[in-house]
């Protein structure tokens, strides 16, 4: 790769916190790294210095806080994962060590990108209502209507739809009816 | 003098929405409240006006984003100075910190370097919010696991950079123990080289630990090495406040009684 234009410290050491591959890169070759992504010259001593040890504690740092976000957002999901949450930030953490999400609606993306990485190796676990909410929150539509095959309803399951409507502001609005209820 | 100060250091809380009701009883025995600006920003303001008229408040900011070469952001720093005049503080305040780069949002704090530059960057930043809200402004120690080193040493930087932008600085107690475990220094000895005139407020939380690791979690009770360290900071400077940080785990009311009751001992106050 050739060096683009030079960045200052700052969008040097915030590359390096989103990408794990820039950190594996800088850990084999901070120098290497440095020129590749063009290191202003006179920051350039200051960023190889960097610990690739600590980069990777301040990394998991910025990846729990996105975790703390999406997990609030996907309960269900999180908690069918097992072990108190555990495997949930495992997943998560094998899923946004390359992903950074959009900016514009990073919470949903995030879900969204998470609850696909689950559906690759658990798809069991992933919550049909709280996947199709980030789908929907993500896709930006006036109006949605999903299939249910099984909600939990008391001590069974029920066919049911999941209505999603959005105003002209940003509020939006979500009900699930079930079939025969 | 500085005795006379302890004795009316305000003692008091960083609001968090479970904490309304106990806030709301009058029994709290708290002097003041500090309120996340980013909390309160849209629909939420009206609250701000129903809180500052039970308690004097402190606004607190956590997306300026003080560290980020270049311009702030216009939008945030507009809507920070809205809560600001909705509160009506003694100060406001901000961490010495970058949440953004020029490409991407990072969504929490990361450290500055300690350079010339990264220090006028933040300074003349600072002092630009200090404008736009027309209250004096006080800058927040950040913990980090990543140390990053420049031409200055930290204590020099929080000096340069309080001198620049003629700010206080904001000393979070825990945020200095954490960091001095993790990156092996003593913490008086940083205490020490930074000019006391500066410390104007404190805050203070339990710590975590994580394997070898200190984290700030903010989930902890304050524990006895974090309050004798605070009544080191208050015997050596003119501290005005000293806010509990608490965001997880937030205890009952006893709980929070028994943390208020800590602050009020490393002010002087039982």
């Amino acid at each position: 790769m050739e060096p683009t234009a030079e960045i200052d410290f700052v969008t040097a050491l915030g590359r390096l916190l989103q990408s794990g591959a820039l950190r594996d890169a800088f850990a084999a070759d901070a120098a290497e790294v440095a020129r590749q992504i063009g290191v202003r010259e006179s920051e350039c001593v200051a960023f190889a210095q960097l610990v690739p040890a600590e980069l990777e504690a301040q990394a998991v740092v910025l990846l729990k806080k996105r975790f703390d976000l999406v997990r609030r957002g996907l309960p269900q999901t999180c908690r069918a994962l097992g072990d108190e949450g555990r495997e949930a930030w495992k997943v998560f953490r094998g899923y946004a060590r390359e992903r950074w999400p959009n900016q514009k609606n990073a919470v949903a993306d995030d879900a969204l990108g998470f609850c696909e990485a689950v559906q690759l190796t658990r798809p069991d676990a992933v919550c049909r209502i709280e996947y199709h909410r980030v789908r929907f929150l993500c896709d930006g539509s006036r109006w949605s209507v999903r299939w249910l095959a099984a909600v939990p309803f008391r001590n069974g399951f029920r066919p049911g739809v999941q209505i999603f409507l959005r105003g002209r502001s940003a509020r939006w609005h979500e009900w699930v009816v079930f079939a025969g209820a | 003098m500085w005795r006379l100060r302890r004795l009316l250091m305000h003692v008091g809380i960083g609001f968090r929405r479970e904490m309304a009701g106990w806030i709301e009883s009058g029994k709290h025995g708290v002097d003041c409240l500090e309120i996340t600006a980013e909390h309160f920003i849209g629909d939420t303001e009206r609250h701000i006006a129903q809180l500052a008229r039970r308690l004097p408040l402190y606004v607190h900011g956590l997306g300026l984003s003080l560290g980020t070469p270049g311009p702030l952001d216009a939008r945030r720093v507009e809507a920070f100075a809205r809560v600001v005049e909705l509160a009506n503080p003694r100060w406001v305040s901000e961490h010495v910190a970058f949440t953004r780069t020029a490409e991407v949002d990072l969504g929490h704090l990361n450290p500055v370097p300690l350079t010339r530059d990264a220090m006028k960057t933040v300074a003349d930043h600072a002092r630009e919010v200090a404008e736009s809200c027309r209250k004096p402004m006080l800058v927040e120690n950040i913990t980090s696991h990543l140390k990053l080193t420049g031409e200055l040493t930290e204590p020099e930087f929080f000096n340069a950079l309080c001198e620049r932008a003629d700010c206080g600085l904001l000393l979070d107690v825990t945020n200095l123990f954490i960091n001095s475990r993790n990156h092996r220094f003593d913490p008086l000895v940083w205490l020490h080289e930074i000019e006391p005139r500066r410390i104007r407020q404190l805050h203070i939380v339990g710590y975590a630990k994580q394997g070898e690791r200190y984290v700030d979690s903010h989930a902890a009770p304050i524990q006895e090495e974090l309050i004798e360290l605070a009544q080191a900071v208050v015997a050596y400077a003119p501290v005005e406040s000293i806010i509990l940080e608490r965001d997880e785990d937030i205890p009952d009311v006893t709980g929070l009684e028994v943390e208020v009751a800590k602050l009020k001992r490393i002010a002087g106050r039982n």
